[in-house]
């Protein structure tokens, strides 16, 4: 029987952090975006969180990518129709993951992306 | 910059920074004495960074307040980690003050060597998960040596980055100068950065200046065509904001335009309301500073966003806000 803590490292594809994993619940660290505190109300930080998460992945379709929460919420996973996944730990890098999957950067500026916002309305 | 102005700032317990920067000789060290001498500066201390080896600041500043002195390179690059290291120790200090052991810092101010960008030193202090938690850049002081010729202010980068970066400027040395050529600096100033409150300063003492549209023509009579591009380039878009924009379709928004184009917005300030109450946002190029939760009374206020940006088409991204609104 392992006694004490055993801290394991997993690096996500994230390159800006080598994540702390808990060794008991196994998920990675929580990430400390700026979006998130102080900003989310107090008593659910997580259901702000998850209605980004819906609002995203109408937007990420437009690219034919998808994004959930993992079954977890403390991270987000982001995929295309492919079937490649990757988890990432916030925005910046679902952002930089999206680069990654597509081979250009999602631009805000682009019609396609804020034209996805009206079409939902 | 907003929240200052409205002496807010006790509903934060964050540490709070001044960084005073200028270029060469620009005259940081005489204010930072002026400033000191006619201010109460409870529970303040003062870093003093130089480019040289053996400094003479500290001494020149040293009776006021406690001064720490970091020599020899500067705490934007070189000297970054034992600046770090240092505002790592003030927190320290700061979390064992509620065990009544010390005494508590809550201000502290950065005088920069004149060859270091404040943006990166902001930059050092966001990334870090831990200091930003506890320390909040509260305002980026800038002086300019008015003395200076006006090509040299346009011509070197570095005064160029200072410029943009700042949230006070102050044009030194006004007694030694021209009313017309005080006048074509501030024009300068503003077009550079529209954001920013002008001061004009005379040995230390500084001054509001406020900007009259005459004199804005002077300044553009003066510029080339090719300059005047060039500065032309730089812009500022206030987007206004409705007041129930969603808060989670401004994040969307505003991750992504910054991941795309961080290298080209300078600055972002912005009143919003988000999920817990009124929030004010700044960041400088892809960077958010931890955000600032508001008093209630914020709620009825106009919510804008402010991004000061350049090489991106003003119109373009006047379009794509409407993404939140």
């Amino acid at each position: 029987m392992i006694s004490g803590l055993v801290f394991l490292s997993v690096e996500l594809k994230d390159p800006r952090f080598v994540s702390p994993m808990c060794s008991s619940c196994g998920y990675p660290e929580v990430s400390e975006y700026w979006a998130d505190f102080p900003a989310s109300r107090e008593s659910n930080p997580l259901r702000d969180k998850l209605e980004r998460l819906k609002k995203l992945s109408l937007v990420l379709d437009r690219y034919g990518l998808t994004c959930d929460d993992g079954g977890a919420g403390y991270y987000l996973q982001i995929g295309n129709k492919m079937g490649r996944t990757e988890l990432v730990l916030d925005l910046e890098g679902l952002w930089q993951e999206a680069e990654n999957m597509l081979g250009k950067p999602i631009d805000p500026l682009d019609v396609g992306f804020h034209g996805s916002n009206k079409t939902r309305d | 910059m907003v929240v200052t102005k409205l002496g807010i700032n006790s509903l934060d317990n964050r540490i709070k920074i001044t960084i005073v920067s200028g270029y060469l000789g620009a005259g940081k060290t005489t204010y930072l004495q002026h400033f000191m001498n006619h201010q109460v500066c409870k529970n303040t201390v003062l870093l003093v960074n130089e480019f040289a080896q053996d400094g003479v600041d500290d001494i020149l500043l040293s009776g006021q307040l406690p001064v720490i002195n970091i020599s020899d390179g500067c705490i934007c690059c070189t000297k970054k980690m034992e600046f770090l290291e240092y505002l790592r120790s003030l927190c320290n200090r700061k979390t064992s003050k509620k065990l009544g052991t010390s005494e508590v810092i809550t201000h502290l101010v950065v005088e920069t060597s004149g060859v270091s960008d404040p943006a990166s030193i902001y930059d050092g202090v966001v990334k870090d998960l831990s200091l930003s938690k506890h320390i909040l850049i509260e305002k980026i002081i800038v002086l300019v040596d008015s003395t200076s010729d006006l090509s040299e202010l346009k011509e070197e980068p570095l005064i160029n980055n200072q410029i943009i970066s700042a949230d006070e400027l102050i044009l030194s040395k006004v007694d030694l100068i021209s009313k017309k050529k005080g006048r074509v600096l501030f024009n300068f100033l503003r077009l550079a950065n529209k954001s920013a409150m002008i001061f004009s300063s005379v040995k230390g003492e500084k001054k509001l200046l406020r900007s009259k549209d005459k004199q804005s023509v002077i300044y553009r009579q003066s510029l080339g065509p090719e300059e005047k591009k060039q500065l032309d380039k730089i812009f500022a878009l206030k987007i206004k904001l409705k007041q129930d924009t969603n808060w989670n379709d401004l994040v969307i928004w505003l991750s992504a335009l910054l991941h795309c184009h961080g290298k080209d917005i300078m600055r972002v300030k912005g009143l919003v309301m988000s999920p817990n109450g009124p929030i004010f946002i700044q960041g400088i190029k892809n960077h958010i500073q931890k955000l600032q939760l508001l008093p209630e009374e914020y709620a009825l206020k106009q919510k804008y966003l402010l991004l000061i940006g350049r090489n991106i088409d003003k119109d373009s991204i006047k379009a794509s806000a409407s993404f939140v609104n």
